[in-house]
């Protein structure tokens, strides 16, 4: 069984369940959208296969191992890279720090050659390698937050809300770079509020509301017409 | 019970809560075990040092119970009160040659003064720091004692005088027990008083939760500091005794080891009850006792106990009773057996006698938000938001993720420092006050996290809320004054309709942690209820719940708050039921108001559409 | 002008003291949010091992530092492993620094039954502490130059592992955001019993270097962590230089106290600066308030 797949997922923080059994698969090498509304649950499940967080029930698997509650370091020596939501680079760290924490605990020779990487597709970063993250623009902070899963060499990438508190112009940039700054092989599953810009990168999508799977389908359907989503994010109809 | 049609049976009748009364069964066993005491305290003269020292740690105990048991403040200066009751009474009996009528007032006075001194870094740092910070309060406290040779006689100490009061003059060993004792009652008497009434429930509502005790409206920083004030003088009580027992002050005695060791014994006891105080001075008195062994080893027996207490059972020897005669009743049955079947309601509570007077024909909870902005960083979470909310209504408040609504109830509850703009609630203006008065004020609000006190029980949530209505001084509350307790049962009243009214009268005495977290969302808004407030701020009170339940919810809160003509304004990702019980919807966005109408002009507006969807 | 240099040295080298333990104070609490109060003992029971060992086992000074340190780091581990790890899964800090307590409380005691409550004062190779070299007026003893160059030294090494070292690497990106250092494959159980190793080494060479200074005593080392947590207040808690700086800065104060105020002022100045400090600065004198300290 390659790929992840998640079946009937139940996590909670507390007595506060959230996800309510929520079944996803992404095979190998696909990219797949988690949609829905804020609130819905979208960061908790990725926070979950990511190991931050713990499932109460239900199974998640990657390449047919279990990894559900597993620690989020040995996670990443499997290959599961999480960008986290709003972008999370570490402020008080220099840019090329922050690069190399993203290399934590693996050969420094694998370090140049992702650094060389990395600089090529942002050339901005590796003019300000000595700045202060926190000093850095939220553009080329996420610019920062992506190499740094370049740099870990990611078999299943896990994005969170790329777009929040970023412009439109250069939340589209980001996704129309996205096939560019990882290979092809790598499953992709991504999770974003903005329809409109993640149908256009995924070829398959969930939406997710108040925790449970409303609907799935693939992306041609609704490309043309986002806005026919409404109902599934809000509850309500237009 | 069908035969009760009318008001007759109140809510709180028929949940069985038992109404606060002068004496308690625990009054009774505290007495009967100080009277034991008492009488044995003549027969075993041998033993009378050590049983003096058990009572004065017990009362050391009490006086910590009020400082870390109840307000939560961990200190480790506990010993500078102490050390203050000391020198006090050596120097009173010494240079004014005057008794205990004169050393226990003044004892008590400066150490509260000083108490409210040592207590002001708790306002400003967290638990952690105030721990340390009261540490180096204890160490140099000693230094300062050793140094200031005038008061304290240096290293070599001072001696203490006569044992006297009003002139009559005692002898010590069994006398002195026997004042201890009665000592030792008054200030359990006292002690035990505030865990019942509104301070030591305030206290332990501001130790579980800090921000939710400001949001009922509880002057938090005064009972911060206040709790060291009485705790301090408490202690200097223990002090006094301590002077008269060894007859000499010398102050290497009253450093830090004495500091932790207060502590210790009191952790290991159990923080949060009377009878840990107890336990606590009979583990640490009395072990020594045993044997010469045990004497020599007796720090690292108090060290490894502590260690294994805190990983096994860190509510103290207390709490290892208790839990054990849990489980042994649950051996005799059904635990649930003695929960009251809930009677059919023949009226609704809000027509009872208790609630029926608040309410209103008089819309309240007009709101007036002027260019709200709150900036995080360089980043405004809140950019200039302005609205109007007409007395009465219910608006909802929806928006994507991080678009600042619940920053925007921050602002105006005054939860979020350096938030600008004005806010106006029934014509009054609130930007400037402090949280607690502008919960006051009239400003109600419940938590997107709950923020509820993990040891009190439901009813206790209650009344919390109903605090302001109780009219009984801190002074009366401390000797159980009749009007305190009248107080008190008249909020129980209220407590038990208005938890009957949101169907949570049959859990009025479990710890809300234990229950289901539907149910801990109504204890939340009861909290908020229960205040009267003008307007409710509720902050997604339907996250994690099932759509049936949440609406279910929401419609017992305005039934309550068409009861007493309350606004509501809610905050909620689920915008089906935002949609269904507001009047008038505003959206957010990136800190900005971008649409406001009713729900159907909003949930069709393409720019709101644009925010959720992104197209 | 000479006694003013004279005095400003003397503050030195207690500042290098509360510099020290400052610093390990801060490690510990900027990379787990814990305050340890054993910290004191312990740095004293590592100064009474080496000194013990070398004066009175008859080991040479040098080994008898090594077995100390060596002591000093395999006793953290065991501590942090046994007392604290189980708790910090609960979330909750209280029952750790309760914790902590338990252990000052026991080690406290394990020391006081190994030595006895007398204080002694033990040789050091060559009496180097009772050489006292005079320029012009100024008097300078030779032990204070080794405590100089010590903790010098000491703080060259921990910037180098805090600098240099992907531990360091670790350490720093655990301070400011544990979730996204997780999520790089940083493992918190590693990064936390190496900060708390750490802290304790550099406390153990703060007891065993400023043994000679204070007479060892059962808890000799209780007044330097006192104001090792003042002159990490200062510093603001969260910046390992602020500590160092805090540090200097406090021990300064308290060689001009000394000679100008009275005797009872002077011994209470640690608390007067902490409530000073916490009144007008409560985030520290050396950062400014939410901004990023570098390290």
């Amino acid at each position: 069984m390659s790929g992840l797949i998640i079946k009937d997922l139940k996590v909670g923080y507390g007595r506060n369940e959230v996800i309510h059994g929520v079944d996803i698969r992404v095979n190998s090498g696909e990219k797949v959208a988690l949609l829905g509304a804020n609130g819905a649950g979208k960061s908790t499940v990725l926070k979950t296969i990511s190991g931050l967080l713990t499932p109460t029930e239900g199974t998640i698997t990657f390449n047919g191992d279990e990894i559900g509650g597993a620690n989020p370091a040995a996670l990443v020596d499997m290959g599961v890279i999480q960008v986290p939501e709003g972008r999370r680079v570490f402020p008080g760290l220099n840019v090329e720090d922050n690069l190399k924490v993203a290399n934590y605990g693996k050969s420094p020779d694998l370090f140049e050659e992702g650094l060389e990487t990395v600089y090529n597709k942002f050339p901005i970063l590796q003019e300000r390698r000595k700045q202060a993250a926190g000093l850095l623009s939220g553009g080329q902070q996420q610019m920062l937050s992506l190499s740094r899963a370049i740099i870990a060499k990611p078999k299943l990438l896990l994005i969170d809300e790329m777009s929040l508190g970023l412009a439109p112009l250069l939340v589209k940039e980001f996704y129309e770079q996205l096939g560019d700054l990882f290979s092809e092989d790598v499953t992709l599953l991504l999770v974003e509020q903005n329809a409109g810009l993640a149908l256009k990168y995924c070829s398959r999508f969930y939406v997710l509301r108040n925790g449970e799977l409303v609907l799935q389908s693939d992306s041609s359907d609704y490309i043309d017409d986002p806005t026919a989503l409404q109902s599934a994010y809000l509850g309500v109809d237009a | 019970m069908s035969d009760l049609t009318d008001n007759s049976t109140t809510a709180l009748e028929r949940a069985k809560i038992p109404l606060p009364k002068f004496l308690k069964k625990n009054h009774y066993f505290g007495f009967l075990g100080i009277l034991l005491v008492y009488l044995l305290a003549g027969t075993y003269s041998e033993y009378s040092q050590t049983i003096m020292n058990t009572i004065i740690f017990a009362i050391i105990g009490a006086s910590l119970i009020v400082v870390f048991g109840m307000a939560g403040q961990l200190t480790l200066g506990h010993t500078i009160f102490v050390a203050a009751g000391v020198f006090l009474s050596a120097n009173i009996t010494t240079v004014w040659t005057r008794g205990l009528e004169t050393e226990i007032p003044i004892a008590f006075g400066v150490a509260f003064l000083l108490g409210l001194i040592v207590g002001f870094p708790s306002l400003r740092v967290n638990e952690l720091y105030l721990a340390l910070a009261t540490f180096a309060v204890a160490f140099v406290g000693v230094q300062v004692l050793f140094e200031w040779k005038q008061f304290s006689g240096g290293g070599s100490g001072k001696p203490v005088g006569k044992l006297e009061l009003f002139g009559y003059e005692f002898s010590r060993g069994p006398t002195l027990v026997r004042i201890a004792l009665i000592l030792m009652l008054i200030t359990f008497w006292v002690v035990g008083n505030y865990q019942d009434g509104r301070t030591g429930r305030s206290w332990n509502a501001l130790r579980t939760s800090e921000t939710a005790a400001r949001a009922a409206g509880l002057p938090v920083a005064w009972l911060k500091i206040l709790c060291f004030g009485i705790g301090g003088g408490l202690a200097a009580i223990g002090g006094v005794l301590y002077a008269h027992t060894l007859r000499y002050a010398i102050p290497e005695n009253y450093g830090v080891a004495l500091s932790i060791i207060v502590v210790l014994a009191l952790i290991i006891g159990g923080k949060h009850r009377l009878m840990g105080a107890v336990l606590g001075a009979v583990f640490v008195k009395w072990l020594p006792e045993l044997s010469r062994d045990v004497q020599e080893y007796e720090g690292l027996i108090y060290g490894g106990t502590l260690i294994i207490l805190t990983l096994i059972a860190p509510d103290g020897l207390v709490g290892m009773f208790e839990w054990l005669g849990e489980r042994i009743k649950n051996l005799k049955g059904d635990p649930q057996a003695e929960r009251f079947s809930s009677v059919a309601k023949e009226t609704s509570p809000l027509e009872s006698q208790f609630l029926a007077p608040l309410s209103s024909s008089d819309p309240k909870g007009s709101l007036i938000v002027r260019d709200a902005a709150v900036a995080f960083g360089g980043v405004k979470a809140v950019d200039g938001v302005s609205f109007e909310i007409p007395a009465g209504g219910v608006t909802g408040l929806i928006g994507s993720n991080g678009a600042g609504k619940t920053t925007l109830f921050n602002a105006i509850t005054g939860h979020v420092k350096g938030a600008t703009g004005q806010f106006i609630l029934d014509g009054e203006e609130i930007s400037q006050k402090p949280i607690h008065n502008r919960a006051l004020s009239g400003l109600g609000r419940t938590f997107q996290n709950l923020n509820l006190h993990d040891d009190l029980n439901v009813l206790e949530h209650a009344l919390l809320g109903l605090d302001r209505n109780m009219k009984y001084g801190r002074i009366a509350e401390s000797f159980r004054m009749p009007w305190v307790l009248r107080e008190e049962k008249k909020a129980h009243y209220v407590a038990a309709e208005l938890l009957d009214h949101m169907d949570l009268l049959e859990y009025w005495n479990e710890k809300v942690e234990d229950l289901p977290y539907g149910l801990q969302k109504r204890v939340d808004v009861v909290r908020a209820l229960a205040t009267n407030p003008s307007i409710l701020l509720l902050d997604e009170p339907a996250a994690g719940l099932p759509t049936a339940e949440a609406l279910e919810m929401m419609k017992k809160v305005q039934e309550y708050a068409n009861h007493i003509s309350a606004g509501v304004l809610i905050i909620e990702h689920n915008v089906e039921l935002v949609a269904d019980v507001s009047d008038r919807i505003i959206v957010l966005d990136a800190g900005k108001t971008i649409a406001d109408g009713t729900p159907e002009e909003v949930t069709r507006n393409e720019q709101v559409i644009a925010a959720y969807l992104g197209t | 002008m000479v006694e003013y240099i004279q005095i400003a040295w003397q503050g030195l080298v207690s500042g290098f003291a509360y510099a020290l333990i400052g610093l390990a104070l801060v490690m510990v609490y900027k990379t787990a949010r814990i305050l340890n109060f054993a910290a004191g003992t312990m740095a004293g029971i590592s100064g009474f091992l080496a000194h013990w060992w070398a004066a009175e086992q008859d080991m040479p000074f040098g080994v008898a530092i090594l077995f100390a340190m060596i002591m000093t780091g395999a006793g953290t581990y065991v501590v942090e492993r046994l007392t604290v790890r189980p708790l910090v899964k609960l979330g909750d800090f209280l029952p750790i620094v309760i914790m902590t307590l338990g252990v000052e409380e026991f080690l406290a005691n394990v020391s006081l039954l190994w030595w006895g409550g007398t204080a002694r004062r033990y040789r050091v190779p060559g009496d180097i502490d009772r050489i006292n070299w005079l320029i012009g007026d100024f008097r300078l003893n030779a032990w204070h130059l080794v405590v100089a160059i010590t903790t010098f030294v000491t703080l060259s090494i921990v910037g180098y592992i805090i600098n240099q070292t992907e531990l360091g690497l670790g350490m720093k990106a655990f301070a400011e955001d544990q979730d996204a250092a997780k999520l790089m494959g940083i493992k918190e159980s590693t990064v936390s019993i190496w900060t708390w190793v750490l802290s304790a080494l550099v406390g153990g060479v703060t007891g065993i270097v400023f043994a000679p200074v204070l007479f060892l005593q059962q808890d000799y080392m209780n007044i330097i962590f006192i104001k090792g947590f003042v002159a990490a207040i200062l510093g603001g808690f969260l910046s390992l230089s602020g500590g160092v700086a805090g540090g200097l800065l406090l021990g300064e104060l308290e060689a001009f106290t000394i000679k100008w105020a009275p005797r009872e002022f002077a011994a209470a100045l640690p608390v007067v600066i902490v409530f000073i400090v916490l009144l007008i600065r409560p985030h520290g004198l050396f950062t400014r308030e939410k901004g990023h300290e570098r390290v």
